[in-house]
């Protein structure tokens, strides 16, 4: 059953992704994670100052904020998105009249730039010319207004709203490559066996899908830890960084405040914080899908 | 049988097979070298290097970078007087680009971690103070000395951008800061434009109970604060900020603490827009000229958009209240030097570049240049004689008039202006977070203190 | 279990309630983008004061500008080179590589697990990381301001995502039919190209149409490694209308809906291929 491959063919098929993955990510990762052990305004030499810039961040309230919005974030795409974007994925992969059209047209909010993105729904977020406390009002429910982004509180789930809502095309469309690879024979042969649409979506949909449901969450996570755009174009991370996600934090110590060392810092913790999750996810589903597959 | 498989998987032994796919790539390799290449005549701009015995006849090319992405819309002055740079001098060539200023501030600093920087750029007072301390950039001092137009910028805002004994940048353009408002508003409301603290507060309560926004601002852009920093020197900030930057005295004294608790008197009376935390400044101005704010915290930039607005007849423009428990002087008007155009020191190695530069700062100092930025309604940088035709240009005229003001003194620099990035940012922070209503006026002083602490 | 006695119309009902559904979704989905397109009609003063008013007039000044601002031709041109090319190597790699990932066999199977988990990692890495040494790179390679400048990172940014979906479907489909190949007698070549790339047309199609979003938007790199406006690419053009204390919101939102247009028509037909590339694969076995 199992055929060896000689190394040097190996080699051959590796080496071009190696050659560019190690010399532009892996790299620049090594020289980030040295810079945030510097002091360093990204001008003349950095001064080596070894792990203050780290420990300075266990005292930063502002990291501490945008960490949390981060997992707000993450909790409400794993709680929402994957299960809307397979239901969607389930819809659009029957066939019917118009039905490319409507994968295209579910797929447009991955497709429009992302300072647009944030600028839409600045104009249906915001609390006093936003689209949805307007309705509110109109419809008579004015005690439901809500400060959806600009207080303190809902910000990283409004967030979390618009991100799901950009990215559901997106997961949608794996989910769907995921489901036309499913052979149809075996629907076929379940059909005959008297399976109904609900059992073959639990006893034959799901579990084939496994191999796409490991990549749909692994893809969610680390988006979600490099959200970037929707937020620096809906909020800026304010107010008063209040509604600031890692990458935004880092960008504004980074680049705005010219902190380089110390928002290097921050991209580290961030990254090592997705590794963690995702290797952690991929393990415990690895488990699993091994058990069943023998 | 498996050993069978393990043979006939090897591509070394099928080597027609691998040729053929080594072959395909590299083909498709090649291709896609040939077509990047077509589109890519290298970019041998500069100088005819070696050869500068005459300089005259050589035609050379600046490569000019601002903090806009589209300078012809967005900085017409800057455009209008490089385009008439280059009808002046042909045989000099202008490159100009730009992108968006955080984007350009990024790239700058990039691009100095390799010393590719353009030969005259835009740039924030205290990167360009880094990039001197490094050596990066070209010292003026000698160039000044020998240029009657350079010798003629304002002294205090030259010493805005000498360091170390090298002039390093010269200012852009006057930096003029305040409030601007809306006349017609203050006539229907019977309130008087005010001039101190007091009116300014009666003012607020009045605008409040009518529905009106004081103080038009957004704290999406943490940045435009500038009213408040103006208001900030009548606290004694730049007596004390020696000090705190040593270590000596903090953000968080009873003077400041005086000016902090103001700006929270005013969130309280309600002086700020109700969205305030989620507008942007765009959205900020857009208030003012739609007539739904009283006074607008902004400056010079925005004449043209003013004029064009439909409140244009009743613009004026104040250098914001004056306190009477302030420090030192309170009839401080903030006119100051923006931010700096600096040159790379790569210039000094090559005279006709080094020409080329000095031509062009003389020209942008000359009364031609000024005579660009008062026909595009922005404040002139050195003395310079115009009459303002007030029906024409009536937003323009207010302006040039609070300028004129007698008994009315410059402060030093734009306070955020003379510290780090991180401080400066830390600032704006803390201003907006009593606006805000986040912060109390000791939390938010206490910021930027531990900011000074970190750095 | 037996349910074949389908009411026909039941069936129907069935039917018209998947489109209702169907359509009421993408619709929901889609009113942010309409409302765009609603807005860019608008000058920029309405959008900020009175965004929900019913325009008097539908102005197409917006997109007068913007075609007057923006250079639609170099702008498209640049974007589709950089993008043919970044695409057409990184799938050719990627594939490569995530091949040899999950069908050939190393001698030791935790180096074969580390080294994808290494081509993984980089969905962890944040762009912002990245451009600082990335510049310092683009300068030592002598590639600034040209066409490779952006090309090589775009593939190096690419390569984790793809690798993630290579490696995923490859895994999933029966090891049976390549091994019948090489019973056959079929190299590695001819069975890569013949028989394992037609069943994952579908990937290969995501991963394209993925990409090439990604490449029509992409601005950190753009922006850092670009200053020659003959090389701009989309991206850089929309960010034409921000100035240093104003923004063309009307400008920028009608300059958005024009780079909108042609991505999804582009994706609309895209669709049909990944459908086609089932059905051609006839992965019926």
């Amino acid at each position: 059953m199992i055929w060896l491959s000689k190394r040097k063919s190996i080699f051959v098929m590796l080496f071009p992704t190696l050659l560019l993955f190690t010399g532009y990510i892996i790299f620049p990762i090594i020289i980030s994670f040295y810079y945030s052990t510097t002091k360093f305004t990204g001008i003349g030499t950095p001064e080596f100052v070894g792990f203050s810039n780290y420990k300075l961040l266990l005292g930063d309230s502002f990291f501490w904020v945008s960490l949390k919005n981060t997992f707000i974030i993450l909790g409400v795409s794993l709680v929402l998105l994957i299960p809307f974007s397979f239901m969607l994925a389930l819809l659009l992969n029957r066939t019917f009249k118009g039905s490319d059209a409507l994968k295209a047209l579910n797929y447009t909010p991955s497709i429009i730039a992302p300072i647009v993105v944030g600028l839409i729904w600045v104009f249906v977020l915001d609390p006093q010319m936003g689209l949805i406390n307007i309705l509110l009002v109109k419809l008579g429910l004015g005690n439901l207004t809500q400060m959806w982004i600009g207080g303190k509180a809902l910000a990283p789930y409004s967030i979390g709203m618009v991100f799901v809502w950009q990215q559901l095309g997106f997961i949608a469309t794996i989910f769907l490559a995921g489901l036309k690879m499913i052979p149809r024979d075996v629907y076929e042969s379940s059909s005959i066996d008297g399976a109904g649409p609900k059992e073959q979506l639990w006893y034959i949909t799901v579990p084939m899908m496994n191999e796409t449901n490991r990549i749909v969450v692994v893809l969610v996570i680390t988006n979600v830890f490099k959200i970037f755009e929707t937020v620096f174009m809906l909020t800026g991370g304010g107010p008063n960084h209040q509604s600031e996600v890692l990458v935004t934090y880092m960008y504004n110590t980074t680049f705005t405040s010219a902190e380089y060392g110390y928002g290097m810092a921050i991209s580290t913790i961030a990254f090592l914080l997705t590794m963690l999750f995702s290797i952690a996810y991929l393990k415990l589903s690895k488990s699993n899908f091994e058990g069943e597959g023998g | 049988m498996g050993n069978e498989v393990i043979d006939k998987f090897n591509i070394f032994q099928g080597g027609i097979e691998m040729k053929k796919y080594l072959s395909g790539m590299l083909a498709m390799l090649m291709l896609i070298t040939l077509l990047a290449a077509c589109g890519n005549p290298k970019n041998e701009n500069t100088t005819n290097e070696g050869s500068s015995s005459n300089p005259k006849e050589q035609t050379v090319t600046l490569d000019i970078a601002m903090h806009v992405a589209n300078v012809k819309d967005q900085e017409p002055a800057m455009y209008k007087a490089i385009e008439a740079f280059k009808a002046k001098y042909p045989d000099i060539k202008v490159n100009l680009t730009g992108a968006d200023t955080n984007d350009h501030i990024k790239k700058m600093k990039i691009q100095a971690q390799t010393g590719e920087m353009p030969d005259i750029f835009w740039m924030l007072p205290a990167p360009a103070k880094e990039m001197n301390q490094a050596g990066m950039l070209l010292d003026l001092s000698e160039m000044i000395r020998n240029t009657p137009e350079l010798s003629a910028i304002d002294p205090m805002m030259l010493k805005n951008y000498e360091d170390g004994g090298k002039q390093f940048g010269l200012p852009y353009q006057s930096l003029v800061t305040g409030l601007w408002y809306n006349k017609a508003l203050f006539e229907e409301h019977n309130v008087k434009v005010p001039e101190t603290y007091e009116e300014l507060a009666e003012a607020a309560k009045v605008f409040k109970a009518n529905n009106i926004v004081t103080i038009a601002k957004g704290a999406k852009d943490n940045y435009s604060i500038w009213a408040f920093l103006g208001m900030f020197t009548r606290y004694g900030y730049f007596d004390k900020i020696d000090a705190i930057l040593a270590g000596e005295e903090k953000f968080n004294n009873p003077d400041f603490l005086l000016f902090f608790d103001k700006i929270a008197e005013l969130q309280k009376l309600g002086a700020f827009p109700e969205n305030v935390t989620t507008l942007s400044y765009f959205q900020a101005v857009e208030m003012f000229t739609s007539g739904k704010a009283a006074m607008l915290d902004a400056g010079a930039w925005e004449t043209v958009k003013l004029e064009g607005s439909p409140i244009a007849k009743d613009v004026g423009f104040s250098w914001g209240p004056t306190f009477n428990d302030g420090v030192g002087n309170q009839k401080i008007s903030m006119i100051s030097a923006s931010a700096p155009l600096v040159a790379s020191a790569k210039v000094k190695e090559d005279t006709v570049k080094y020409d080329a530069v000095q031509k062009f700062f003389t020209f942008y100092y000359s009364q031609e240049g000024m005579q660009i930025m008062v026909d595009n309604q922005l404040p002139p940088i050195n003395s310079f004689e115009a009459d303002v035709d007030a029906a024409a240009h009536p937003v323009y005229a207010e302006l040039i008039k609070a300028m004129n003001e007698p008994g009315w003194e410059k402060p030093f620099a734009q306070p955020d202006l003379v510290v780090s990035d991180a401080i400066g940012n830390a600032m704006y922070d803390s201003i907006y977070g009593v606006i805000n209503g986040f912060y109390t006026p000791e939390q938010a002083l206490d910021l930027i203190d531990k900011k000074v602490e970190q750095q | 279990m037996s349910r074949e006695i389908n009411i026909p119309s039941n069936r129907r009902w069935k039917t018209a309630g998947w489109y209702i559904l169907a359509y009421g979704v993408t619709l929901i989905i889609l009113l942010p983008v309409l409302w765009v397109c609603f807005l860019s009609f608008r000058t920029s003063s309405e959008i900020l004061n009175n965004p929900f008013s019913w325009p008097e007039s539908w102005s197409m000044e917006n997109y007068k500008r913007a075609f007057a601002t923006l250079d639609f031709f170099i702008l498209y041109k640049n974007t589709v080179i950089v993008a043919i090319a970044t695409i057409v190597l990184e799938i050719l790699i990627t594939f490569m590589s995530s091949f040899a990932l999950t069908r050939m066999v190393f001698k030791s199977k935790k180096m074969q697990n580390l080294i994808q988990l290494y081509f993984i990692s980089g969905l962890a890495v944040p762009a912002f990381i990245l451009i600082f040494p990335v510049y310092r790179i683009t300068i030592m390679l002598d590639l600034l301001n040209s066409y490779w400048s952006l090309i090589l990172p775009y593939i190096a940014t690419a390569i984790a995502f793809n690798t993630l979906l290579f490696t995923g479907f490859l895994r999933g489909f029966p090891k049976e039919v390549e091994e019948a190949a090489i019973i056959d007698g079929s190299g590695l070549y001819t069975l890569c190209r013949s028989i394992v790339f037609p069943i994952i047309t579908p990937v290969v199609s995501t991963v394209f149409i993925f990409n090439i979003l990604y490449i029509w938007n992409e601005f950190p790199f753009a922006v850092t490694l670009i200053s020659d406006a003959a090389k701009y690419t989309i991206s850089l053009g929309i960010s034409q209308f921000k100035g240093a204390y104003s923004i063309d919101y009307g400008g920028t939102l009608a300059a958005g809906m024009l780079l909108i247009v042609p991505q999804l028509i582009f994706f609309g037909i895209f669709q049909r291929f990944i459908i086609e590339g089932m059905t051609a694969g006839a992965v019926k076995g």
